[in-house]
């Protein structure tokens, strides 16, 4: 009987402990559910990134992206050997060229931060991805302007760039090829990430973070008064889409007309889509001015102007996307709008210019932290 | 004995367990009277007249209930954070008012998921009464709507829609317009004196009932519009609706291609696939009942290369036909001459109508009879929507995707640290642990990161810690055995100075 009753207080103690473990599993299992699914983003307008588009026969390691970086710097890649792909793509210009080679190319240089996540690249969407859009500039007469063959004979002849290669691609016999030097840029440019602008932190809940201004200026962006979030929407700023939005062919600073450009109908032979461009990203838009496919506009607040008063239609030209229409925004609204645009600033995963690169050939100027706000504001004298 | 005590401990074991499943069942019992209790939850905060909707929904924590008081409120709204419901008090005749004084842009703008609104007029403003961008589990409902621009209501990219008891009139496009988006019921709604009705767009999955679309310039549209991040539109059905006098001249933007529409339209369906029409009193529509087009009808089909044009497996099933298309507006009048009750035109696959005795045909008298039992198929399909749009749960059959994740969504486990990565840091950035113990890593950030032993900006060629690819919303964990001080990185971010020189520091 003793041993009964034993039984008996034990068989009791179990299930008591038991029931405590359910109970414990259930808080625990609640807890987790509010911290790791994904319902709980902080505020609706934080929303998740599509996952980045990584080639399987390319997958990021740090010494492909410290190749790559080295290569993106090194002017060895231009025919030349005076321009790198950091001439255009300034990581201190939001990865653009500030309008400094604007004679060399009729093309804006896009910017490189977050092109991992897109799924065309040029304005004209004929690469889709990072590693056939890198050989694209190295090789264009009007660009860098370097020969596959001769770019390898020249890698092969520095021997901080065999080691580098052989590291980064050990299971080539061959490291030092064309093909790598594009899949090593493309790892690098896979880590120039943009998510953390002041837009981003009012989007994960902090309030404070943007001013009055730039709040009206969302509420404006996100109004089908302008539909600026239709072709630009969030988290990247911008949509898989060709839209023609009709901008001016004539250079706002100088007046000078610009090359026509057919854009997407001349790589698709589709007429519908004559002057037709890839929507490109506003992060860091404030960083990459000049703007428009042909860097017609030089300002945002030009180029609010140019939406507010119809696109293209305001001079005419057919075709343009059934949402560009006249808005008349008022003083007040264009400045909230520019306002807000001014709230996508986040270039912090710009890596530094590198002193030197293996080619011993001179680097790009890095530029100081006070030209860097110069870009932020607006120049008076630039409209 | 020792085979009692067994018994026993048998007996208790399933006593234990049969309790522990009805502590289960219980708890989950617990939820829905939670959620029946949240519906009628009183207020957390009141807004009186003179006060401002904004700043109570600036106030407001998740699952708060904010009560409007009858009065004018001359303001946007934007609602972005989750679970907010906004009541508007409905006393008789009096009910809150938001007024653009047509100078605002928006009504409410809002963001977050399960969110509810009702009880307030919206009036007056130059571009949207209610939009929705992204949230899921919205609910909108007892919503007057009055000449706000545009649009009246206009959820976007939403899964689990519900527009229901909305009253609108005097909208530039669509009264009720829902584009992009999953599991939509818009029903009960009186939607009048607008261009378009009730319009579906590049949607999937939606109802449209019981609704009463009278003398818009066309009743119901269901449409796959080019240059949408979505490329297709399926699935909607349209029932017992009644689509009476559709003649109003179309006063929209002639740019936009709502503004093409024809005056005298009761049904629409242009591009969208799998449409059922059924049940509905379709009269007095000038141009046509039902209509059945390729999207190059209104708009370039060219612009967009990932859009099929036609509208395929429409099934136009028993409807009520009145005196329609008996004065052909615009291009109907131009293309075919007359109106009918119904008409195709010609394109598409697999398209079938009851050719109701009495109805008239253009080009309808092509279409192949639909299959008896199409009728019963669509209200199962309906069913399955409607207990979508019920459940409340989009998120939940959601997993995050990550093209290598090898984190999924699970528990975090008990006695963990817990290290969160947030706005593109981890937080805390250094841990002290004992060893044996876990630390989690959670991605609460709204993109990919990494986990990866490393020191400065240079990884470990074979990383004690090694997350791969982090998902949005993921969790990685590593349980470390052996003391001393770990630094890792962000593979990804490895430029950014929050993301790497972060430690685990592990004491015997």
């Amino acid at each position: 009987m003793v041993k009964f009753i034993k039984a008996f207080v034990a068989a009791v103690i179990l299930l008591v402990v038991f029931l405590w473990q359910i109970n414990v599993f259930l808080k625990h299992h609640e807890e987790s559910i509010q911290h790791v699914a994904v319902k709980q983003t902080p505020t609706g307008l934080q929303k998740a990134f599509p996952p980045m588009k990584i080639p399987k026969d390319n997958p990021v390691t740090p010494e492909k992206v410290e190749l790559g970086r080295l290569l993106f710097f090194d002017s060895i890649l231009s025919g030349d050997n005076k321009i790198s792909c950091a001439h255009c793509h300034h990581p201190q210009k939001g990865f653009c060229d500030g309008g400094s080679n604007a004679k060399n190319t009729k093309r804006d240089s896009p910017t490189i931060f977050n092109a991992a996540y897109r799924k065309f690249l040029f304005w004209d969407g004929r690469a889709k991805s990072l590693e056939k859009q890198a050989a694209g500039p190295i090789t264009a007469e009007g660009e860098m302007n370097e020969k596959p063959e001769n770019l390898v004979k020249e890698l092969k002849n520095i021997p901080g760039y065999v080691e580098k290669f052989q590291k980064a691609f050990p299971e080539d016999a061959d490291a030092v090829t064309f093909e790598n030097v594009t899949k090593a840029i493309a790892s690098f440019e896979r880590t120039l990430v943009s998510n953390n602008s002041a837009f981003d932190r009012y989007a994960g809940g902090d309030d404070a973070a943007l001013t009055p201004a730039q709040l009206r200026g969302l509420a404006l962006y996100r109004s089908t008064r302008t539909w600026c979030f239709e072709c630009h929407a969030l988290p990247t700023f911008e949509a898989p889409l060709f839209k023609v939005v009709g901008a001016p062919e004539k250079d706002a600073l100088t007046g000078e007309i610009l090359e026509k450009d057919f854009g997407r109908e001349k790589v698709t032979k589709n007429p519908s889509l004559r002057r037709a461009f890839l929507v490109p990203t506003l992060r860091n838009v404030a960083l990459t001015a000049p703007y428009m496919h042909n860097k017609s506009l030089k300002t945002l607040e030009q180029v609010v102007d140019f939406y507010s008063d119809g696109g293209g239609d305001a001079f005419g030209m057919k075709g343009t996307d059934p949402h560009i229409t006249k808005i008349n925004l008022s003083a007040q609204e264009k400045k909230d709008l520019a306002a807000f645009l001014r709230a996508l600033t986040d270039d912090s995963s710009a890596p530094p210019v590198p002193e030197r690169v293996p080619s011993g050939l001179s680097v790009v100027e890095p530029m100081g932290k006070e030209k860097r706000e110069d870009i932020k504001t607006p120049k008076k004298n630039m409209i | 004995m020792e085979g009692r005590m067994k018994k026993i401990f048998a007996m208790f074991l399933f006593i234990s367990m049969m309790t522990a499943i009805l502590c289960i069942a219980g708890c989950g019992g617990q939820k829905t009277k939670d959620e029946r209790a949240q519906q009628q939850k009183p207020a957390d905060i009141v807004v009186k007249s003179g006060e401002s909707i904004q700043d109570a929904v600036k106030h407001a924590k998740e699952g708060f209930v904010i009560e409007v008081e009858p009065g004018i409120y001359k303001e946007t709204v934007s609602v972005d954070k989750h679970n907010i419901t906004l009541r508007g008090v409905v006393r008789g005749n009096e009910r809150p008012v938001i007024e653009g004084e047509n100078k605002l842009n928006d009504g409410i703008l809002a963001s977050g998921d399960n969110f509810t609104v009702s009880g307030f007029e919206i009036r007056n403003f130059k571009a949207n009464g209610i939009t929705t961008q992204g949230s899921d589990d919205l609910k909108i409902s007892d919503i007057v709507v009055v000449n706000t621009g545009v649009y009246g209501i206009f959820p976007v990219e939403s899964k689990n829609v519900l527009v229901e008891k909305c009253s609108v009139t005097g909208i530039r496009d669509a009264g009720i317009y829902v584009s992009v988006s999953k599991n939509s019921i818009v029903r009960n709604n009186e939607v009048f004196g607008n261009v378009a009705g009730i319009e579906m767009e590049n949607s999937s999955d939606a109802i449209i009932e019981n609704n009463n679309t009278h003398d818009n310039t066309g009743g119901i549209l269901v449409f796959v519009l080019p240059g949408k991040t979505l490329k297709k539109g399926e699935r909607t059905i349209v029932r017992n609706n009644t689509v009476v006098n559709n003649n109003t001249k179309n006063f929209g933007d002639p740019k936009s291609i709502v503004g093409k529409v024809p005056a005298g339209v009761g049904i629409l369906i242009m591009a969208a696939d799998d449409t059922v029409i059924m049940d509905n009193v379709i009269k007095g529509n000038e141009s046509f009942g039902v209509a059945m087009v390729e999207l190059d009808i209104l708009e370039d089909a060219k612009r967009d290369e990932e859009v099929e044009p036609n509208s395929d497996r429409t099934q136009i099933l028993q409807n009520t036909y009145e005196k329609n298309g008996l004065k052909a507006h615009g291009m109907v009048k131009e293309m075919l001459g007359k109106g009918a009750d119904i008409v195709w035109s010609g394109t598409g696959k697999d398209n079938c109508a009851v050719k109701v005795k009495g109805a008239t045909l253009i080009g309808a008298e092509n279409l192949l009879d639909c299959a008896a039992n199409a009728a019963k198929v669509a209200e199962e399909k309906a069913k399955t929507i409607e207990v979508a749009v019920k459940s409340g749960k989009a998120k939940a059959d959601e997993t995050p995707k990550t093209a290598s994740a090898p984190t999924t969504t699970k528990d975090i486990p008990a006695g963990a640290v817990k290290v969160e990565i947030v706005s593109m840091a981890y937080k805390p950035k250094h841990v002290n642990i004992k060893a044996g113990q876990t630390v989690a890593w959670v991605n609460k950030d709204n993109m990919t990161h990494t986990v990866t032993s490393g020191k400065g900006t240079a990884p470990d060629k074979n990383p004690l810690l090694n997350s791969g690819f982090m998902g949005p919303y993921t969790m990685y964990t590593h349980t470390f055995n052996k003391p001393g001080k770990f630094s890792y990185l962000c593979l990804p971010h490895l430029y950014q100075e929050s993301m790497r020189d972060a430690t685990v520091t592990v004491e015997k």
